[in-house]
């Protein structure tokens, strides 16, 4: 069993003897209270003591658990420090007054300390906070401008997405134009062929139709051929593989779902192996009219061989444009 | 059993007395002094001993003790066995805030952190406080000095009301993380 000293006694008894340093001036009234409070005290002290020590003599080998023993005396402070209640040290009060003033002195000092103490650690603070919000607003920065980056890319790609069709459609109607009554060429026949072949549609024309004629019907994917079809285009379209005849009517062209876009790719191929072979056919096709093909002379461009091609087997071919070779076919 | 008992005699007035154990007798001597020298707003008086046991013919003249510092020196195994031998002299209340642990040359190797880790465990188990102090150059000792004298304050009972050595050890005791005893 364990009893507590109260221990707030000893430095009451400290104090007291330093208020009765520093009341040596005053009545001595106040000296013999506080000396009066003082014995008081110390008798309650022996007091205590000497229960205390007949408690230890009685129960001497008490080695129980520690941490039972510390809870036991835990709660017991806990208890004593419920049941205090503040008490004055004294009445007199120039013993209270010279006591308050130490008092609030000290706690003068330590407040000010505190407050250097916690102005120091706000300002520390601060600058840890500015410093951190300059890297946030970099790091946004960057964050802004990747975005921005990659918002124009996607938009770019998508461009040029778009005009792939555009680039589809400006290359055909630049290179592939529908045959134009404007030449250079010997205007008589040109006049009589053209008298046959008024209705003419453009390259990209045929192309359209084919497609579209093979995603609406897909059982169906035939076009028939007529006037309106430019025989030299349609011709191109066979002989390149982008299109076959029909197995059974010769007057009916389908488009083969195997070509890309990439006109190109699907040409090259074909130049150097069908060289004679288109000679061959496109010499003996069977028209009377003049036949036109434009050309431009980009060098190293397929286009550029496919007219020299054409040259060599002597088709025809006239300028739609400056800067073009034309030749004709007598 | 002379178990040394926290509560048996009377206390002086305005005099604090801590007693500092330690078995190679380096620090003590230094560590008196520099108490001795700090203090000057009341009596303290510092006794020194090897081990526990004290010897019995002191007994009467001894005052009561407010503070006991176990030194260990973690260089030195013996240093921690004579203190553990010396804990079994201890009367059970006096862990409740009476006791303290002083290491020095805890930076040293790699023996003195497994030593220090079973200090920190011994500590925990009793819930005392562990201080780490320095012990070869002045100012290692004085700021070991100041810190026991802050203890030896609050055991002392002289510090404000509200603190008492029971209060003061449950804060500032040592406590043993599953990461020390994982190692």
């Amino acid at each position: 069993m364990t009893l507590l000293l109260a221990t707030p006694t000893p430095s009451k008894q400290t104090e007291m003897e330093q208020d009765i340093q520093s009341s040596q001036s005053s009545e001595a009234a106040a000296k013999a209270v506080l000396l009066e409070e003082c014995e008081q005290q110390f008798g309650l002290l022996q007091k205590l003591q000497n229960e205390i020590i007949l408690a230890d003599t009685e129960a001497n080998d008490d080695q129980t658990n520690e941490a039972v023993n510390r809870l036991i005396a835990v709660t017991s402070e806990l208890e004593q420090w419920q049941e205090m209640e503040p008490k004055l040290l004294t009445t007199s009060p120039e013993v209270l007054l010279a006591v308050g003033k130490e008092e609030l002195q000290r706690l003068n000092g330590q407040l000010k300390m505190v407050l250097s103490c916690s102005q120091a650690k706000l300002d520390a603070q601060k600058k840890i906070l500015k410093r951190e919000q300059t890297w946030q607003a970099e790091k946004k920065e960057a964050l802004n401008a990747v975005c921005e980056k990659i918002t124009r890319l996607q938009s770019e790609n998508e461009k040029s997405e778009h005009s792939l069709m555009e680039m589809l459609s400006d290359m055909l109607a630049e290179h592939f134009p529908l045959p134009d009554p404007q030449g250079n060429g010997t205007k008589k026949k040109r006049a009589a062929a053209y008298d046959a072949e008024i209705n003419l549609i453009s390259l990209s024309e045929i192309i359209e139709r084919l497609t579209n004629k093979t995603l609406e019907t897909p059982h169906d994917p035939y076009v028939t051929t007529d006037d309106t079809f430019w025989p030299p285009y349609t011709e191109m379209l066979l002989r390149n593989g982008i299109a076959t005849r029909h197995p059974e009517d010769c007057n009916k062209i389908l488009t083969l779902s195997a070509w890309d876009m990439d006109l190109k790719m699907s040409w090259q191929p074909q130049l150097q192996s069908d060289k004679r072979e288109r000679e061959r056919l496109i010499s003996g096709q069977e028209t009377d009219s003049a036949f036109a093909v434009a050309q431009y002379r980009a060098p190293g461009s397929v286009k550029g061989e496919i007219t020299d091609l054409l040259a060599n087997a002597g088709v025809p071919l006239f300028a739609s444009s400056p800067g073009v070779e034309m030749m004709g076919f007598p | 059993m002379a178990l040394l008992t926290p509560y048996s005699k009377v206390p002086e007035l305005n005099t604090a007395t801590v007693l500092l154990v330690e078995n190679e007798e380096e620090l003590q001597s230094k560590l008196a002094n520099a108490i001795v020298q700090y203090e000057k707003d009341f009596n303290v008086n510092v006794r020194l001993a090897r081990k526990l046991p004290l010897p019995v013919e002191n007994k009467e003249t001894r005052p009561r003790i407010d503070l006991i510092v176990f030194i260990v020196n973690l260089l030195s195994e013996r240093s921690l066995q004579s203190v553990e031998s010396s804990l079994a002299h201890l009367h059970s209340d006096c862990f409740l805030g009476k006791v303290c642990f002083l290491v020095t040359d805890a930076r040293c190797g790699s023996h003195t952190q497994e030593r220090l880790v079973s200090v920190r465990k011994l500590a925990a188990s009793h819930q005392c406080p562990v201080i780490c102090a320095e012990h070869r150059t002045a100012d290692g000792v004085n700021a070991a000095a100041v810190r026991l004298l802050n203890i030896l304050k609050v055991t002392a009972g002289m510090s404000p009301i509200a603190t008492t050595a029971l209060y003061l050890s449950s804060l500032t005791r040592c406590s043993v993380t599953s990461d020390l005893e994982e190692d």
